[in-house]
């Protein structure tokens, strides 16, 4: 059960790197597009900015679920042992 | 794809670099023992002492491998700059080894790993993903170069704590990137990819449970390090993040919860506890980091050997993932 539910943590974050990427990408293209302005470096560092804030957020996610999983664990395990 | 030829030279410095990574293991750690450089295996009921830094001889191995990929008509600025990249983190390794680093000043140097690839611009600033295809990043990609060594090459450090786990499942992690690698057409990438690999195999049947030997901080910087330029020189930046999944999941989760970089000796309350049958058991410390490590023990005890299975299966699962980013950037 357990490899289940960590696989599925594994798969979750995978699959969200993976898909999010593209969903960060081509916000940060569409709220920045390089038309808007001829500093380039402004674009870049706005763009990378923002996909490290979407990031955070991102990873701030999957640490609360995997802190629900773990502290429901220990939980229904101290539980089941009394 | 490589035609056969290509392949089979690529494929002889993984066997350059699996043969002499295992030959020099055996007089490495006896040599490290006699002059006291041993590790204590804390999962250990009795806590037996332990040849600590024998990552020196994954770095030889690496270095064999990589001669001979140079000599099979190898990309000279991929493969000097991989080498320089592995020999800096695996010297920071070695001081932090000898002479333990604070939690703030270790990943301040491992960036220095990261300077053999911009100074040979060995690096494409234009990262590619999924439905989005290359991305422009000419100005700040460097930047992210600096901040990419670093981060694999910690990440790396902070998964490598039980015997096996770091070389078992870095195993697995460079044997997809050759594999993608040489679905891509990468000749040297492959050869890079294959040399980690060879190294690695050998290493991990010394370091697998019951380890008779450690890599110590010098194996696993280098190790991270090694991984980090794969993916910038390979571009497979993506697909990279994806196979070290569980590395990442582990470092950020400690990292969040303990709110600071920090070094494992310093967290007082700590995430795991020995029994007296000797399986290891996720404590309920509030204030400890939940770690991989305590996510696998979080409904009830196991052996070593068990939780890195776990992992090793975790590590496969996120590699075939990663072979999914690959085919999706080909696809689209």
């Amino acid at each position: 059960m357990r490899i289940l539910a960590l696989s599925a943590l594994a798969l979750f974050v995978s699959l969200s790197v993976i898909f999010g990427v593209a969903v960060v990408v081509r916000a940060t293209v569409l709220i920045l597009p390089y038309s808007m302005t001829e500093f380039r470096i402004v674009v870049e560092v706005l763009r990378v900015v923002l996909a490290l804030v979407l990031a955070y957020f991102w990873l701030r996610g999957a640490k609360a679920i995997a802190d629900w999983y773990f502290w429901r664990s220990v939980m229904l395990r101290d539980r089941d042992e009394t | 794809m490589l035609d056969i030829v290509a392949f089979g030279a690529v494929l002889s410095t993984s066997v350059v670099a699996f043969a002499v990574t295992y030959l020099t293991i055996p007089p490495l750690a006896s040599w490290l023992g006699h002059r006291g450089i041993v590790g204590i295996d804390v999962h250990k009921p009795n806590g037996p002492k332990i040849p600590q830094m024998c990552g020196l001889s994954i770095i030889a191995g690496l270095t064999a491998g990589l001669i001979s990929l140079e000599l099979a008509g190898g990309s000279s600025p991929d493969i000097v700059a991989f080498l320089g990249s592995v020999m800096i983190a695996g010297t920071i390794g070695v001081i932090d080894d000898v002479r333990p680093l604070s939690s703030k000043l270790k990943p301040a140097l491992t960036v220095l790993a990261a300077v053999p690839i911009l100074l040979l611009g060995t690096y494409d600033p234009h990262p590619i993903f999924p439905f989005v295809g290359a991305f422009r990043l000419t100005i700040l990609y460097p930047m992210l170069v600096l901040a990419a060594i670093p981060v694999t090459a910690n990440a790396v450090n902070m998964l490598d704590v039980f015997n096996g786990s770091m070389s078992g499942t870095l195993t697995i992690v460079s044997f997809t990137l050759a594999l993608v690698f040489a679905l891509s057409g990468k000749a040297t990438a492959m050869g890079l990819a294959l040399t980690l690999f060879g190294s690695l195999l050998a290493f991990y049947l010394f370091n697998r449970y019951p380890a008779r030997v450690f890599g110590g901080d010098t194996g696993s910087l280098a190790c991270g390090a090694a991984v980090g330029a794969l993916a910038i020189i390979g571009r497979v930046e993506l697909v990279a993040v994806v196979a070290l999944v569980p590395y990442i999941m582990n470092a950020f989760y400690g990292l969040a919860s303990v709110g600071r970089l920090y070094e494992r000796r310093e967290i007082k309350p700590r995430p795991v506890k020995l029994r007296s049958d000797g399986l290891l058991e996720a404590t309920t410390e509030r204030k400890a980091p939940v770690t991989l490590t305590r996510l696998v023990l979080a409904e009830g005890p196991m052996s070593e050997r068990q939780i890195v299975s776990v992992m090793q299966v975790l590590t496969a699962l996120s590699c075939a993932l990663a072979i999914f980013a690959f085919l999706l950037v080909e696809v689209w």
